[in-house]
């Protein structure tokens, strides 16, 4: 057991626990922040992925010792109200269908977005290879990633 | 102990995120107004999360099924409409509750959808075999039209006017002589109290309002933003978790085991033993020895710690590859004909050409997204259970009958299903967490590894067939002889099914839409070793692979283009493709939905590659355009994945594979080009959960055979042998 402080979607948490503990079970079990899912437990799936430090990481298998002292965001911080523009384009293209694997979708294409604000087809495919969807959304998130994509270098070139 | 948040968060335990729990319990007559009566649980962040309360018994509603049941309107305008439906991804409850929001003419920014916990006075809400909208179209648009009806009914006597002059239209009435107009929600308490109309008139469909435009997922938003809660993200004050350790093959038991281990893991608290599954099992939980700890990962940390000594049964040496083989010599000896028409032997004799070819499709797993898991409750007064299960009455009959207490105990949540496929009409897991929290008398939230999940499903049939055709001089089919071997569901369920059943034949096999005036086709013994269940299509799946491959190479064998064969076969535009690319074609039809299916491929350097898949469905009258093309695309990646990666393998009566690194599924970069065509019907609406997967495996085979010249016959499909 070890006390761990941790930034989570910008408040400053501690926990006690095993510092082996996967950071996917802090969150869920200790935290109560059940938005990232377990699907594999051997970062195959993606579903658990979260940001750390900005970085898309499989949340299932990095244990909590490794985010000591750093930040964490997850799908519940990554707007206040559903607002950012993945989200939005995610809901207009009707992108979810059994909505499971979609909070790490979301959040390791922020994670793309924002390292590289206009990917190509290429490197959205590649960003988004470690995530799995067993319904098959895939051609819709692409779509959504282009809109999120050109709508915010829409704003940042047209902003003032 | 284990897992202690420093700083607990207020509600840790009870809600997630700051939730607050809101249940909904509305009687006709204890309500101070409303129109309906309706029982229903909350979820999602909007909605509130958690426990329902339970329901007021006193005001219980009737057993047999009403209309009212699904709508309620409150005085303020804003109207509740119950989904008994599963939602599963397919999209019911958009689908649903918008045609009853079309009959009522209600504002659909007015309605918050609910779904119902399982209970009989709903109807019947099993969700399988594509038909909640087949099966429901009518009954919701006159719950819907009801309601409306009455409405305008109370707005008629507010204004002593004949109802004939009253209009519900956008949520609220008019009175069309003056104009005057009252707003649904002023109407509620009025039209709460009189007689409910046996008979109402339904919109023509020019009059629908929601009803085949594109609707928006109700719960997109609790998507996007983390807030839904499945299964496995209840909480409740108390509440353990649990992993369970089962035995690796099926009919398999547990003589003992030594739990110290286990209870040596930090944040364990109890070792507890399930029984074993009876033979055959159905749908009884596995059985075997759960480890209940304070969180998830100090359970599945002291499952591995746990020693258990199993009597692995009679399905001990199961091997797939020697089974094949048995399937293989099955198909080559005659079976029961389940269905004979005209004169097979005569065909045969008098054919110009014959042609046979046999095609093997592997167990396959479900695999959805979410692993099964289950939160169940169990105190002296009764038994809560959170489930995402797509047959809910069944589970909550089975859970009562566990606990030998009346099914009026148990409350069972219906949670949005993280994907099933058909595995979670299965109800074992939920058995599995009723059981441990009797014996802990706590909350117990269980959940499945994807280890569990692959190596414990309820299996699509490995199956083998051999198809015969006999042509004649012109090269039309004129005989067609189809043996098809796979153990059967029923074997799951009932002793003594050591072959297919003719249900099962007539999923694919029976129902063959080809014009061919000599036909057979037989079901050839497979005696059952593992649990087998329905998976998306269920016997379409292989079925649809064999005809839709067979079809192809007697249009070879022909000398003829696959799709005019094609066409010809069923009875009654060239695209200009890329050099060195094959197109191939397959149809197939089930769950009443026809869909023709084309696909592009290439092979370069012993390398497939899928470039573009169209897809063309006639269900009749559409009702959401969108989710339909939604449920198409998901069908092609669903039957592609089986198509070039789906194989379990058993040896030694055990599941081989244990993760998505040897259970692949079809990953983002192999996604092709998907096109869907909808075909404009005025049928009655018909499924598009499972139609869409049966012809992709076929069609790409048939394109692998025009671009390269090779056969397929087997799943998955392997390129590089020859």
């Amino acid at each position: 057991m070890a006390k761990v402080t941790v930034t989570i979607n910008g408040e400053r948490r501690t926990v006690e626990v095993s510092p082996e503990m996967p950071i996917l079970w802090v969150l869920r079990d200790v935290l109560g922040l059940t938005g990232a899912k377990f699907g594999c437990g051997m970062a195959l799936c993606g579903s658990c992925t979260v940001l750390l430090d900005g970085e898309a990481i499989r949340a299932c298998v990095e244990p909590i010792s490794s985010a000591a002292d750093k930040t964490i965001l997850t799908i519940e911080g990554l707007s206040e109200d559903g607002s950012h523009p993945l989200q939005v384009a995610w809901r207009e293209l009707n992108v979810p269908q059994c909505g499971y694997c979609m909070p790490g979708q979301i959040m390791n294409a922020a994670a793309l977005l924002a390292r590289n604000p206009s990917p190509t087809e290429a490197e959205i495919d590649e960003a988004q290879q470690r995530n799995l969807c067993r319904c098959g959304t895939y051609s819709r998130i692409r779509e959504a990633i282009r809109t999120a994509a050109s709508r915010s270098a829409a704003t940042e070139g047209g902003g003032s | 102990m284990t897992g202690v948040a420093a700083e607990p968060p207020a509600d840790v335990g009870v809600a997630t995120n700051g939730v607050t729990r809101r249940a909904f319990i509305r009687t006709a007559a204890a309500a101070g107004g409303g129109l309906m009566l309706s029982v229903s649980t909350a979820w999602g962040r909007r909605g509130g999360v958690g426990p329902a309360l339970a329901n007021a018994s006193s005001a219980a509603p009737e057993a047999s099924f009403s209309p009212n049941v699904f709508v309620h309107l409150h005085p303020s305008g804003e109207v509740e409409i119950v989904v008994a439906r599963s939602e599963m991804g397919q999209g019911v409850r958009t689908s649903l509750s918008a045609v009853i929001a079309d009959e009522m003419e209600a504002d659909w920014s007015r309605v918050r959808v609910v779904q119902a916990p399982g209970d009989p006075a709903f109807g019947d809400q099993n969700t399988g075999g594509s038909q909640s909208v087949r099966t429901d179209f009518q009954r919701l648009r006159e719950a819907g039209a009801v309601a409306r009806r009455m409405l305008e009914q109370a707005a008629a006597d507010e204004w002593d006017v004949p109802v004939q002059e009253c209009v519900g239209s956008a949520h609220e009435v008019t009175h069309v002589p003056t104009g005057r107009t009252l707003g649904y929600g002023a109407l509620a308490e009025a039209a709460g109290n009189l007689a409910v109309p046996e008979d109402v008139a339904l919109k023509t469909p020019d009059e629908f309002r929601y009803i085949g435009r594109p609707m928006d997922g109700v719960d997109n938003l609790d998507i996007t933003t983390g807030a839904v809660v499945y299964a496995a993200d209840v909480r409740l004050p108390g509440m353990v978790y649990a992993a369970v350790a089962r035995c690796p093959v099926v009919g398999g038991s547990a003589r003992s085991y030594q739990a110290e281990g286990a209870l040596a893991v930090p944040g364990v608290i109890r070792v507890v033993e399930l029984a074993a599954a009876p033979t055959p099992p159905g749908f009884a939980a596995l059985g075997g020895v759960a480890v209940v700890a304070e969180n998830t990962w100090a359970a599945f940390e002291g499952r591995d710690a746990l020693r258990v000594d199993w009597e692995y049964g009679p399905n001990a040496t199961h091997d797939s590859a020697s089974y094949r083989e048995a399937l293989q010599e099955a198909v080559r000896a005659p079976g029961r004909a389940d269905r004979s028409e005209g004169d097979l032997d005569a065909a045969f004799a008098a054919a110009a050409q014959t042609h046979s070819a046999e095609y093997y499709v592997p167990y396959l797993a479900h695999a959805s997204m979410e692993p099964p898991a289950c939160v169940a409750s169990v105190t002296d007064e009764g038994c809560e259970i959170w489930a995402p299960v797509q047959d809910p009455q069944t589970a909550r009959d089975l859970a009562a009958k566990l606990l030998e207490r009346p099914e009026e105990s148990v409350d069972l949540h219906v949670t949005l299903l993280g994907g099933a496929f058909g595995r979670k009409s299965m109800p074992d897991f939920v058995l599995e967490a009723v059981s441990i929290s009797q014996q802990v008398g706590r909350p117990v939230n269980v959940t499945w590894t994807r280890a569990d999940d692959l190596q414990h499903d309820f299996y699509h049939a490995l199956s083998v067939q051999r198809i015969e055709g006999a042509l004649d001089a012109s090269g039309r089919a004129t005989g067609w002889l189809h043996r098809t071997a796979f153990p059967s569901i029923s074997a799951t369920f009932e002793d003594g099914v050591d072959r297919p059943t003719g249900g099962e034949l007539n999923l694919g096999c029976m129902t063959v839409p080809f014009d061919i005036p000599n036909l057979r086709c037989e079901a050839c013994p497979a005696p059952a070793h593992t649990r087998i269940g329905w998976l998306r299509s269920v016997s379409n799946v292989h079925h649809g692979f064999a005809i839709g491959a067979f079809a192809d190479e007697l249009a070879a064998l022909a000398g003829r283009d696959p799709k005019d064969y094609l066409l010809e076969l069923i009875g009654p535009g060239r695209v200009g493709i890329v050099e060195g690319h094959g197109l191939g074609i397959a149809a197939h039809y089930c769950f009443v939905t026809y869909v023709g299916t084309v696909a592009e491929v290439s092979v370069t350097n012993g390398a497939l590659r899928i470039h573009r898949i169209d897809t063309a469905v006639d269900c009749g009258l559409v009702v959401n355009p969108d989710r339909i093309r939604a449920q198409l695309e998901g069908a092609v990646v669903f039957g592609l994945s089986l198509a070039l990666h789906g194989d379990i393998t058993m040896k030694d009566g055990r599941v081989q594979q244990g993760n998505f690194h040897n259970y692949p599924i079809l990953r983002i970069r192999e996604v092709p080009d998907i096109h869907v065509h909808i075909v404009e019907s005025d049928e009655p609406p018909t499924g598009v959960g499972e139609p869409g997967v049966p012809p992709v495996a076929p069609a790409v085979a048939n394109a692998v055979f025009a671009a390269t010249g090779q056969r397929i016959r087997e799943l998955p499909i392997d390129v590089t042998t020859t």
